[in-house]
């Protein structure tokens, strides 16, 4: 009996030395909420898996001031009203540490105000500057972006539009949609202040239940707009897209980030005249890279990265200052990090990037994504 | 009104009448709005999409799985749904909420297998149009049109000229009567359930190829309510009638007003047609609805 106890108690000691990576007593508690269910499915899942791919790899590395980082993951379903409910779940009954939030407007809408209650620091998404201000207009302490708004993203499709030779716009947004909205100014205004031409009658707003997208987007075709901006999810821009296709629509289709992969197998046809904005460039080799080793089930290969480059900015600040919540909302509000999708420098103003991190236009040649040029200029 | 419009509107307005079909054909019978032929739609369009589409099999098998799937549903339905109901001469109101019942049930399951995320069919056609004047219409809204057209004439032809469809048509006259005189009206409710599935599955699977595949897709059975209630509860004719009308008028206020506004014009003008000539276009009984 004896012989079997020491034998046993030695595996014990050998799986604690060899086994695995001792740890510090108290994980830190990682909330990752994101929609994995619902229209926006493709994208939350793809953050989702980016952030606890960064988990593995910080606990690989030791931990966040040796402690293990844990992550419970709670799903939107895209639905505001659900998200409130994990939300709440999260921060009063799993207590989480930190959020990792969706790349959804709607959501982080509905989201905003719950934050100043529980002051439990998030990173979210959505590039919506209104989803980080109250009514009037102060910001939220601890809600945060890590990535350009949609003020940057809005002006850079339209310089890019107007330096490719696209004069005549057209505009195809969805009316009860927080993201699709927020881009539409700036997008306008610059084209207008650049010289391009956008008639008011050619921006046309629809709700999204509506069924008939072609006799709505016919005067747009009908009035020989070079380009149609469409700043859209990504099951509304295959829709859009079919029935251009359908209506003969030949001149370009240019939408905002859900235009990037998954949307070309979706549409599952030529996609030559559609651009896009994205975060990384495909085509840099340690992007290159880490796609092929970890994104053979992403779905929207940008969204991974977001959501890797926001989990390990946390880690960074939470090594720094530890997981209290008013040291890592102080240290985030100025706070720069160098990953993947290049250098996020937090605006205390906005709590959004600074002007100057980089987003990068692509087209499709049939199906396949074409990197043409990177924002801001070198 | 252009002859796009017009087009674009017969276009929507084929696949309503699909819809309107599967809600006439029960109401006829069992005297009651059938609201789980919606989440019928959806499952069947889900079921050809797993079974048949995404390994591509091309639009004709694809159709025929929706439209069989449909008709299985139908009788499934029927059985575990209204059976029960009809035979112990149950008021139509508790039709109706077994209907909701039902519907919310297929639903569910629906959601279970896909979650809310939406798919989308392949490709069946080449891109291309076809010009008609100054009009231009995609060859999948022809190939809808067309398939649609064919189904509704099948049909008329089996109610009117076929010995199923006179007692069809018996049994939806007067239940009791059409049974003292030989007529199994059991077998007769399941062919109806069945063939209003058939039209259930068909409807879904074009709404899925003309938009996309979603759990909630089977919420456009509004749309066929509200086609069926203009042309007339009950009437098949009325129902195409209703549904090209709604389609039509659907396109022509969107053409107009544009988005939001056509939706609150198109149940204005249901509301308005109860108010007027609450037994529809085609003057059906609307007394025993529930």
């Amino acid at each position: 009996m004896k012989k079997y106890l020491a034998m046993f108690l030695a595996a014990v000691c050998l799986f604690a030395c060899f086994g695995v990576t001792a740890f510090a007593d108290d994980p830190i508690v990682i909330g990752i909420l994101q929609d994995t269910t619902g229209g926006t499915a493709t994208l939350g899942k793809s953050v989702q898996k980016g952030v606890e791919d960064a988990i593995a790899d910080i606990n690989a590395a030791g931990g966040i001031g040796g402690k293990e980082v844990q992550f419970i993951e709670y799903d939107t379903a895209a639905n505001v009203d659900t998200a409130i409910a994990a939300y709440i779940k999260a921060v009063t009954v799993d207590e989480v540490d930190f959020i990792i939030a969706p790349p959804i407007a709607n959501i982080v809408n509905g989201l905003k105000a719950m934050t100043a209650s529980f002051d439990v620091p998030m990173i979210t998404l959505a590039v919506d500057p209104a989803c980080y201000k109250d009514e009037n207009g102060n910001i939220y302490s601890s809600l945060f972006c890590a990535q350009p708004s949609t003020t940057v993203q809005g002006t850079i499709m339209a310089e890019f539009a107007l330096q490719n030779g696209f004069k005549n716009f057209g505009v195809f947004y969805t009316k009860d949609n927080s993201y699709s909205v927020a881009l539409l100014n700036p997008f306008i205004d610059t084209v207008r202040e650049k010289g391009g031409a956008l008639e008011e009658a050619n921006i046309i707003g629809y709700n999204s239940t509506e069924t008939d997208i072609s006799t709505l987007i016919k005067p747009l075709i009908d009035a020989g707009v070079d380009a149609i901006y469409c700043p859209n999810y990504t099951a509304p821009l295959v829709l859009i897209k079919k029935t251009c296709d359908q209506l003969g629509y030949t001149g370009a289709i240019i939408t905002g980030l859900d235009g990037a992969p998954a949307f070309n197998t979706q549409v599952g046809a030529d996609c030559s005249n559609v651009y896009y904005i994205n975060n990384i460039d495909v085509y840099e080799e340690a992007t290159e890279k880490m796609i092929e080793e970890r994104c053979a089930e992403v779905g929207a290969p940008n969204k991974y990265f977001l959501g890797y480059d926001s989990m390990q900015m946390a880690a960074k600040i939470m090594e720094e200052v530890g997981t209290d919540a008013a040291a890592i909302t102080e240290k985030l509000s100025s706070y720069s990090y160098e990953g993947m999708t290049g250098v996020i420098s937090i605006d205390p103003e906005t709590h959004m990037p600074v002007d100057g991190t980089p987003m990068f236009m692509y087209k499709y040649d049939n199906t396949t994504p074409v990197m043409l040029q990177k924002y801001p200029a070198e | 009104m252009s002859l796009q419009i017009l087009l674009n509107g017969i276009s929507t307005g084929a696949v309503y009448s699909l819809i309107a079909i599967g809600f006439a054909l029960v109401f006829n019978i069992l005297k009651f709005s059938n609201f789980s032929h919606g989440a019928t739609m959806t499952a069947s369009a889900f079921i050809a999409y797993f079974l048949v589409a995404s390994k591509g099999w091309g639009l004709a098998p694809t159709l025929l799985c929706s439209a069989l799937s449909g008709a299985i549903i139908g009788l499934i339905g029927e059985f575990i749904g209204f059976r029960r109901i009809l035979l112990n001469h149950s008021a139509p109101t508790y039709f109706f909420v077994s209907s909701i019942t039902l519907g919310t049930l297929y639903e569910g399951l629906v959601t279970l297998k896909t979650g809310t995320n939406f798919y989308v069919y392949p490709n069946f056609f080449d891109v291309a149009t076809v010009k008609i004047f100054d009009a231009v219409v995609s060859k999948e809204n022809i190939i809808i049109l067309a398939i649609s057209a064919v189904a509704l004439i099948i049909l008329a032809f089996i109610i009117q000229k076929t010995s199923i469809g006179r007692q069809i048509r018996a049994v939806s006259f007067d239940r009791d009567t059409a049974k003292l005189m030989g007529i199994n009206s059991t077998l007769i409710i399941q062919v109806v359930f069945a063939i209003s599935g058939f039209f259930g599955g068909l409807a879904g699977c074009f709404l899925g190829i003309k938009f996309t595949l979603t759990s909630t897709l089977g919420s456009l059975v509004v749309k066929g309510f509200i086609a069926s209630v203009i042309g007339g509860l009950g009437s098949l004719t009325g129902a195409v009638i209703g549904a090209m009308l709604l389609g039509i008028m659907e396109a022509l206020f969107l053409s107009l007003w544009g988005s939001g506004w056509a939706t609150i014009a198109s149940f204005a003008l249901m509301l308005v047609f109860l108010l007027v000539r609450p037994q529809g276009i085609a003057g059906s009984n609307v007394q025993e609805k529930a």
